[in-house]
C-alpha cells in the first residue's frame, strides 16, 4: 500500500470558543498540490501550520509520511520538519547576517545525520541556478530585492530535498511580475523534483495556476 | 553552528558591544575592587618589608635591660647576625620647644644596625638621625637641635616602693645630622601598623650611658634565617644570671644573690631556691620609724631573715625582733620592750598607705658582732648612693625634720645596716609585693660560689623573665595575609554597581533576543531544535561576555588608578593615610574576569530560557513575547494579593518605626528604623502594584496621551514592577547607607555615648605613675584643683599594635589597656552591647582565664573574635595568659585594644609600671584651662589630650568614608539602572511597534507618540525615585537625630538628582532613537 504523505482526519483546532477547524480531512500524495484558499481568520494559516507541524490540532489525527504526529515531541517534530518539511512564508525571513548561498544551505546544519557540505553546497548552487541567481551567492539578503529574496527562500526550503512545500502567502509581499514568477518556479519544482505542494494564499492567479483548490468555509475544508 | 554564529557576532556587532559594555563596566568593578585590594595588601607588605625587613627576629625585653655581650654570645652559636639596641619611648621639641612630639621611639643603635639596609654608618656622640615623618612634624632640618625626653629606666617598676623618683626624665640635648628617608631604614618598626613612626636614632653607647645602662640593652635584631628552635636554643643557653639582673657574689666571705632590680623576681626567688635550698633569704625594708613609748628613729633600715641565720636566733618569734645596739640605744630599749615599726606600702598609683606592727624585742646585738653590717641592705636607688641621709631620694615622702644629726651620724658609720632584724616570715608578711619578696638571698660559709655561677646560669630562661623572642618575619607576614581585605570590602561596597551593570547586561542581551525573535521562529521552523537556537544564542552572548570579561581586566587597571587615587584624597579616611602602590595580580585579574564571567553566563542562559517556551509561531510573529495583562474586569480589592502585601508589610513598618523610638542604643534604634525603611519600601511596592493592576479603571475617564501612557505601564505589570523594584531599592540603599554615618558630637557628654561622657582622652610616652586624682600627686605636679578641676580614669598599657579600624593590618600583638572596673562602672560609662558592666572584669572565670572587654569594631572587624574566644598573650613569666573576651561595648573610643582589670594585669605583669591612658573629666568652663594645665605640667612625660569626640570621630571617620564609598558607588550603579530603563523603553517601544505604527498611520506625531512612550516610563522612574527616597528617609530619619549628624542633603540630594534626571533623559533617548525609524514598515508587514 502507497503510504500518504499527509493524512489528516477529523482535525479541529479552537482558540477559546471560536472553532477554527471543525473535523478537517485531507490527504496528500507525493507530488500532488493543493491551493488553500478563503477569507482572514478562515483558518487557512492554522491548517498550514498543522500540516507543518508548527502547531498541533485540538482533535482527530494527523500523520506525516507515515508518522503519527500525536504525541510527538517539540525535538522529533523539529527533526521532521528538517528533512520532510520546507516552508515559504510571506517574508522571507532570511537570516540577514548570512550570504545567500549560507542562507540556502543553513537548514541542511538542522539535519539529524551530518551531510556532505560539498553536495550541500552544490545542491545550492543549482537551486540558486534554477531560480536564477547563480550570481548572487556571495550576496547578503540586505543588497536583493525582494523578489529576490523570496526565491532564495523557496531555495533554502528545498535544501533538505523535503518531500513537502508549504507556502504561506509566497507572494504577499510581491509585485504582480515577481509574484508571477515565483508561482511558475513552484509549479516547476513541484513538477520537477516531485515535492508536494501546499499553498495558502489570496491570489486567484496562484490557485488558478496550482489547480487544484480547496477553499475553508465554516471551519471544513471544501474542494472547489 | 560555528560560523553562524561569527556571522552573527559581527552582523549584530551593535548590540553585542552594548551587551560587552555592560559585561566590561561589570568586570571593570569587580576586577578593579579585587586589583584595589592587590594593591593595598602589597602597599602594606613593602610598607612592613620597609619597617622591618631584614629583620628575622627580635628579643623584645621591653623594660627589661639584659647584657648587650648576650647578642655576641648568640652570634657566635648561629650563623645570624645579632645586634643589640636599646629602644624606649620618649617626646621631642625643638630647641625653642615651640614644637612638640609626643609619642617618638628613641632608639640606640649599634654601626651594623645600619648594615642592614646597606652600609654601617655611625652616629656621632651628640648628633641624631631621625627620620623625616618626625622631622616633618618638628619643622627641623639637618643642623638643628632638638631635645628629647625619656624616663630613666628605674631598677624596678616605679610602681614598686623604694624604687625612687618617679620623675626621672632624662633630657637628651642632641643635632640633627641626618635625616632618614624609609628606604633609609628611617621608618623601622617592629609593629605591624600603617602609622609611621617617630624615630630618633643615636648611637647605641650614646643612649645606654644616658639611660645608665652602659653595656645593656632591652632589644636584640637578629638578621640573617636561623631557624627559630635553633635561635630560642642558643638564647637561652647564652642567657645568664647577669642578664636576668641577678649578681651573684662574695662579700667578705660570704656569697648572696641580689638583685639590680632591688627585689629579686618571684621566679628567680624559686629558681634560686630550687637551685641552692642551703641558702635563705633576706627581705630589707626602709620603714619610716621605729617608736619606742616616748622616741622615734626614723626612716631606718629593718631586715627580715629566716630565723637561724645571720643574727636573728633559730627561735626568734613572728612578733619579736632583734636591735642592734645604737638603736637600744638611741630609744633607751631592753629586751622585752615593744617596739612599733611604721612602713609604707604602695597600692596602684603609688598611692602610699602608712602601716605598722609591733614587736618585742628579743636581743639586742652589740655593733661590734659580725652579723651587724651594710651588707643586708640592697642598693636602694635614690638612698644607698646618697652622702648623707637628707639626701635621699625614695621616692616616698622623707620628712626632713625628722631627721636627726645622730641619724646623720649613724649613715655616716654605718650606711644602710639594718637597726632592727625580724623574722623573714613576718617582713614578708608586711612588705612583700607583685615585684618580689627578696632583697638578697644569701648562702652558708663554705658555699661553692663560683660553681653555682654556671647552675644558675643553665636554670635562668628568658621567656620567664618576660624577654620574648618574636619571629618578626611571621609576624610580617601574618599581618598582611589578615590585614583587612580591601579588596573584598570594596566589592561588597560595588555589589549594586556589579548588579546593576548585570541587569543591564542582561536587559541589553534580552533586547538582542527580541529583535532577532523572528529568526529565531525560522530557525525553529526550519527544522532546527530549541536547543539548537537557544545554545547558538547562548554561545554567543557566552562570547560576548568573556570578551568583556576579559576587556574588563584591563578597565579594572585604570579603574584601580582611580580608586588609588581617591583612596589617597577623598576617600583617605578608609586606608589610614596608607600610600598605596599600585600593584595588580594576575591571580586577581583572572578571579575577577572569570567571576564576572560567570555571572554574566548565567544572566545570559537565564535570559535565553524562553526561546524554549515559545513556540517558532509566536517568535515569527512576535505573538505572546510577554504576554499583555488581560484587562479583566475589576478584582476587589480584598482579592489582590497585593494588598494583603501592602497591608502587612505596611503594618510591621509601622510598628518597627514606632517600636524603634523605644530602643535604646543608636545602633539598635538604627537598624529597627533600617528595618522599618525596607518593610515600608516593600508596602510601597505592594501599592505600586494596585496602583499599576487599577490603572485602568482610575484614569479611564481620562483622554489625554500621557494617562494613556500611564494605562500601558500595567501591560507588561511583572516588567514595570522590576523597572520599580531596581530603581526604587537602589534609591533606598544608597540613601539609607547614610544612617550608619556616626557621630560623636551631639552625646559627647552623656556616659551611656561612645565617649563615655569624658571631654578628655589623655596619652602619655612616659607612665605617671601617680593617682593624678589624688590631691597629693596634684600637688606634685603643680595642678591646680580648684580653678581647673578634673579628674580622670587611668589607664595602665602594656604596648601592642592598634587593633582598630585604624589598622589596616590584623594586630598580631594587640595592644593591653587594664582599668580599675569600678572607677568606670560607678559612672556607668559606655554602652554595653554584650556583658554585664564594667565589673565583670573583676569576676575570676572558672578555668583561671582572664576576662576582658573590647569595643564592638575591634573584636568584629580588627580581631575578629566574639564574647568567649580567647586571645592569648604571654605573661611576663612567659607563661600563655588566656584572656577571654566576656563584654563587648557599643562603638566607643575604645577602640583598639584588649581591657583587662587592672589587678589582673598587674598579676600578670607585675613589673609594668605607670599609667598611660587617661579617660579625663572636666567641667565645660574650665576644660581648655584644664587641658593647657595639664598637658603643660606633664609636657616633659608627652601627655596630650585629644577631646573625645574628635578621637571617637577618627574611629567614626573610617566607617563614614565607607559608607560615601558605598554611596558613590551604589549611585554610579543607579546611573547604570537608569539606562536600563532606558533599555526597558526599547524594548516595550518595540514590542509595541505595530501599535504604534497604526497609530502613526491613523494621524499621531511621531512627537506624540514619542510623549505617549516617554509618559509611560518616567511614570515608573518617578514612583521608583520617589518611594525609594521616602522608605530611605523613613530608615535614617531617627540614626541621624540619634548621631546628631546633619541630614547629608547635599550628598542624598545631588544623587537623587542625578537618578531622577538621568532615568528621565535616558528613556526620552530611548524613545527618540526608536522613533528615528520608519514605525510604517511594521504595519507593512502586518
Amino acid at each position: 500500500m502507497d503510504t500518504k504523505l499527509v493524512e489528516l482526519n477529523s482535525v479541529s483546532k479552537r482558540y477559546g470558543d471560536r472553532v477554527i477547524l471543525d473535523g478537517v480531512d485531507l490527504t496528500l500524495n507525493p507530488g500532488d498540490r493543493l491551493t488553500i484558499v478563503g477569507p482572514s481568520g478562515s483558518g487557512k494559516s492554522t491548517l498550514l501550520n498543522i500540516i507543518g507541524l508548527l502547531d498541533q490540532p485540538d482533535d482527530g489525527t494527523y500523520t506525516i509520511d507515515g508518522t503519527p504526529t500525536a504525541g510527538m515531541s517539540e525535538n522529533a517534530k523539529a527533526a521532521l520538519r528538517s528533512k520532510a518539511i520546507g516552508f515559504i512564508f510571506q517574508l522571507h525571513h532570511l537570516l540577514p547576517q548570512l550570504s545567500v548561498l549560507e542562507n540556502v544551505t543553513f537548514p541542511a546544519h538542522a539535519l539529524a545525520e551530518k551531510p556532505n557540505w560539498d553536495d550541500i553546497e552544490s545542491r545550492g548552487r543549482d537551486l540558486l541556478a534554477k531560480v536564477g541567481l547563480q550570481d548572487q551567492e556571495s550576496k547578503f539578503p540586505a543588497q536583493l530585492s525582494g523578489g529576490e529574496r523570496q526565491r532564495v527562500a523557496v531555495v533554502r526550503a528545498l535544501i533538505n530535498q523535503p518531500k513537502l512545500l508549504l507556502a504561506d502567502e509566497p507572494t504577499g509581499a510581491l509585485d504582480r511580475a515577481n509574484a508571477d514568477a515565483l508561482t511558475d518556479l513552484l509549479l516547476k519544482l513541484n513538477e520537477s523534483e516531485g515535492i508536494a505542494l501546499v499553498a495558502v494564499t489570496h491570489d486567484a492567479s496562484i490557485a488558478k495556476a496550482v489547480g487544484s483548490v480547496a477553499e475553508i468555509q465554516n471551519g471544513s475544508l471544501v474542494r472547489i | 553552528m560555528f560560523p553562524y554564529i561569527i556571522k552573527s557576532l559581527r552582523h549584530y556587532w551593535r548590540t553585542h558591544l552594548a551587551v560587552l559594555a555592560g559585561v566590561f563596566v561589570a568586570s571593570t568593578v569587580l576586577t578593579g575592587a579585587l586589583f584595589v585590594g592587590d594593591s593595598v595588601k602589597a602597599s602594606l607588605k613593602q610598607l612592613i618589608e620597609e619597617r622591618s625587613g631584614g629583620v628575622q627576629a627580635v628579643l623584645l625585653g621591653n623594660d627589661r635591660f639584659f647584657s648587650q655581650a648576650l647578642a655576641a654570645k648568640v652570634a657566635a652559636s648561629t650563623s645570624a647576625t645579632i645586634l643589640p639596641v636599646v629602644q624606649v619611648q620618649g617626646t621631642i621639641t625643638d630647641e625653642t620647644s615651640t614644637a612638640r612630639v609626643n609619642t617618638i621611639s628613641v632608639i640606640g643603635v649599634p654601626d651594623a644596625f645600619w648594615g642592614i639596609r646597606g652600609k654601617s654608618a655611625s652616629i656621632n656622640p651628640g648628633e641624631t638621625w631621625i627620620n623625616k615623618a618626625l622631622a616633618q612634624q618638628l619643622n627641623v632640618k639637618v643642623g638643628d637641635t632638638v631635645i628629647a625626653r625619656v624616663e630613666q629606666p628605674g631598677a624596678i617598676s616605679r610602681d614598686a616602693p623604694l624604687s625612687g623618683e618617679s620623675d626621672a626624665v632624662v633630657p637628651l640635648r642632641l643635632d640633627v645630622s641626618k635625616i632618614l628617608t624609609a628606604a633609609e631604614f628611617g621608618n623601622y618598626s617592629i609593629k605591624a601598623e600603617q602609622t609611621a613612626p617617630n624615630n630618633l636614632f643615636l648611637s647605641l653607647s650614646e643612649l645606654a650611658k644616658s639611660l645608665d645602662k652602659v653595656g645593656r640593652a632591652n632589644l636584640l635584631i637578629v638578621q640573617g634565617e636561623p631557624p627559630l628552635p635553633d635561635l630560642e636554643t642558643a638564647i637561652d643557653e647564652a642567657w645568664t644570671a647577669d642578664d636576668t639582673d641577678l649578681a651573684l657574689h662574695e662579700r667578705e666571705g660570704d656569697w648572696e644573690i641580689v638583685s639590680r632590680r632591688v627585689l629579686v623576681d618571684w621566679r628567680a626567688e624559686e629558681i634560686v631556691r630550687e637551685a641552692a635550698p642551703e641558702g635563705s633569704g633576706v627581705f630589707t625594708y626602709l620603714i619610716n620609724g621605729i617608736k619606742a613609748s616616748n622616741s622615734e628613729a626614723p626612716y631606718s633600715m629593718v631586715a627580715a631573715v629566716e630565723p637561724g641565720t645571720g643574727p636573728v636566733p633559730q627561735d626568734l618569734g613572728d612578733n619579736e625582733t632583734v636591735i642592734n645596739q645604737w638603736l637600744a640605744e638611741d630609744l633607751g630599749l631592753a629586751v622585752g620592750d615593744e617596739v612599733s615599726m611604721s612602713y609604707n606600702v604602695f597600692s596602684p598609683g603609688r598611692k602610699l598607705e602608712e602601716k605598722s606592727a609591733t614587736f618585742t624585742i628579743h636581743s639586742v646585738l652589740p655593733m661590734t658582732d659580725g652579723a651587724i653590717h651594710a651588707r643586708w641592705t640592697p642598693d636602694f636607688p635614690g638612698v644607698s648612693e646618697a652622702d648623707n641621709c637628707r639626701d635621699w631620694k625614695p621616692g616616698i615622702p622623707v620628712d626632713l625634720e625628722k631627721i636627726r644629726d645622730k641619724d646623720e651620724t649613724y649613715w655616716d658609720d654605718y650606711k644602710g645596716t639594718p637597726k632592727a632584724f625580724i623574722s623573714l616570715s613576718a617582713g614578708q608578711e608586711a612588705w612583700s609585693n607583685r615585684f618580689g619578696q627578696l632583697t638578697s638571698y644569701r648562702f652558708p660559709k663554705g658555699f661553692d660560689g663560683e660553681n653555682f655561677k654556671a647552675t644558675l646560669d643553665e636554670k635562668l630562661n628568658p621567656a620567664e623573665f618576660g624577654v620574648h623572642l618574636i619571629d618578626l618575619a611571621q609576624s610580617r607576614e601574618q599581618a598582611v595575609i589578615h590585614s583587612l581585605d580591601l579588596g573584598l570590602y570594596l566589592t561588597a561596597l560595588s555589589y549594586f554597581i556589579i548588579i546593576a551593570a548585570i541587569i543591564l547586561t542582561v536587559l541589553l542581551f534580552a533586547l538582542g533576543l527580541d529583535q532577532r525573535e523572528s529568526q529565531i521562529g525560522t530557525l525553529r521552523a526550519l527544522g532546527f531544535t530549541s536547543n539548537f537556537a537557544r545554545k547558538a544564542y547562548f554561545i554567543e552572548g557566552g562570547i560576548v561576555a568573556l570578551l568583556g570579561s576579559i576587556l574588563g581586566i584591563f578597565g579594572g587597571l585604570g579603574y584601580t588608578k582611580a580608586m588609588i587615587g581617591a583612596l589617597t584624597s577623598v576617600w583617605k579616611g578608609a586606608i589610614g593615610g596608607l600610600q598605596i602602590v599600585f600593584a595588580p595580580s594576575l591571580t586577581s585579574g583572572l578571579i575577577g574576569a572569570y567571576g564576572m564571567f560567570f555571572m554574566a553566563v548565567i544572566a545570559i542562559l537565564f535570559a535565553t530560557r524562553r526561546i524554549s517556551k515559545r513556540t517558532p509561531l509566536q517568535l515569527m510573529t512576535g505573538a505572546g513575547a510577554a504576554q499583555d495583562k488581560q484587562h479583566s474586569a475589576a478584582k476587589p480589592l480584598l482579592e489582590h494579593k497585593a494588598f494583603w502585601g501592602m497591608l502587612v508589610t505596611g503594618l510591621l513598618a509601622l510598628a518597627s518605626l514606632l517600636g524603634g523610638s523605644s530602643q535604646s542604643g543608636a545602633m539598635a534604634q538604627a537598624g529597627t528604623f533600617f528595618a522599618g525603611g525596607m518593610l515600608t519600601l516593600v508596602a510601597g511596592l505592594c501599592a505600586a502594584s494596585l496602583l499599576l493592576d487599577g490603572s485602568h479603571r482610575w484614569l479611564s475617564r481620562r483622554h489625554d496621551l500621557a494617562s494613556l501612557g500611564i494605562r500601558n505601564s500595567a501591560r507588561k505589570r511583572g516588567r514595570s514592577l522590576s523597572v520599580i523594584v531596581i530603581m526604587a531599592a537602589g534609591v533606598f540603599m544608597v540613601c539609607a547607607t547614610n544612617a550608619f554615618r556616626q557621630g560623636a558630637t551631639k552625646d559627647a557628654g552623656v556616659r551611656s555615648s561612645g565617649t563615655g561622657g569624658f571631654r578628655y582622652v589623655g596619652e602619655s610616652s612616659l607612665p605617671i605613675y601617680e593617682d593624678l586624682n589624688t590631691p597629693a600627686a596634684k600637688e606634685q605636679y603643680g595642678l591646680d584643683d580648684e580653678d581647673e578641676p578634673f579628674s580622670m580614669v587611668p589607664f595602665r598599657v602594656r604596648e601592642g599594635e592598634e587593633a582598630s579600624c585604624l589598622n589596616l593590618n590584623q594586630a598580631q600583638r594587640p595592644r593591653l589597656m587594664a582599668v580599675n572596673p569600678e572607677s568606670l562602672d560607678n559612672l556607668k560609662a559606655f554602652t554595653f552591647q554584650q556583658g554585664a558592666g564594667w565589673n565583670i572584669l573583676s569576676e575570676p572565670l572558672a578555668d583561671g582565664a582572664i576576662p576582658a572587654i573590647m569595643d564592638m569594631n575591634s573584636a568584629t572587624y580588627a580581631l575578629k573574635v566574639k564574647v568567649g574566644d580567647d586571645i592569648l598573650y604571654e605573661n611576663e613569666s612567659g607563661k600563655i595568659l588566656r584572656i577571654r573576651l566576656v563584654g563587648i561595648l557599643q562603638s566607643s573610643l575604645l577602640q583598639g585594644s584588649v581591657i583587662i582589670s587592672e589587678d589582673n594585669f598587674l598579676a600578670a605583669f607585675p613589673s609594668a609600671g605607670g599609667y598611660r591612658y587617661f579617660l579625663v573629666d572636666t567641667p565645660a568652663e574650665t576644660a581648655d584651662k584644664a587641658k593647657a594645665s595639664l598637658t603643660r605640667m606633664l609636657g616633659d612625660w608627652g601627655l596630650s589630650l585629644t577631646s573625645s569626640a574628635e578621637r571617637l570621630d577618627a574611629y567614626n571617620n573610617v566607617q563614614n568614608t565607607y559608607l560615601k564609598m558605598f554611596s558613590t558607588l551604589g549611585g554610579l550603579g543607579l546611573l547604570l539602572g537608569t539606562v536600563g530603563l532606558a533599555v526597558v523603553t526599547f524594548r516595550n517601544i518595540l514590542e509595541r511597534r505595530r501599535e504604534l505604527a497604526l497609530m502613526e498611520a491613523v494621524g499621531f506625531t511621531k512627537k506624540r507618540l514619542s510623549w505617549l512612550v516617554v509618559s509611560e516610563h518616567w511614570f515608573l522612574h518617578i514612583i521608583a525615585v520617589v518611594l525609594g527616597a521616602v522608605a530611605a528617609f523613613l530608615a535614617i530619619y531617627p540614626a541621624l537625630v540619634a548621631s546628631g549628624q546633619e541630614l547629608p542633603a547635599k550628598l542624598i540630594g545631588t544623587t537623587l538628582v542625578l537618578i531622577f534626571l538621568g532615568g528621565l533623559f535616558f528613556c526620552w533617548w530611548a524613545a527618540r532613537t526608536v522613533f528615528k525609524q520608519p514605525l510604517l514598515d511594521s504595519l507593512r508587514h502586518e
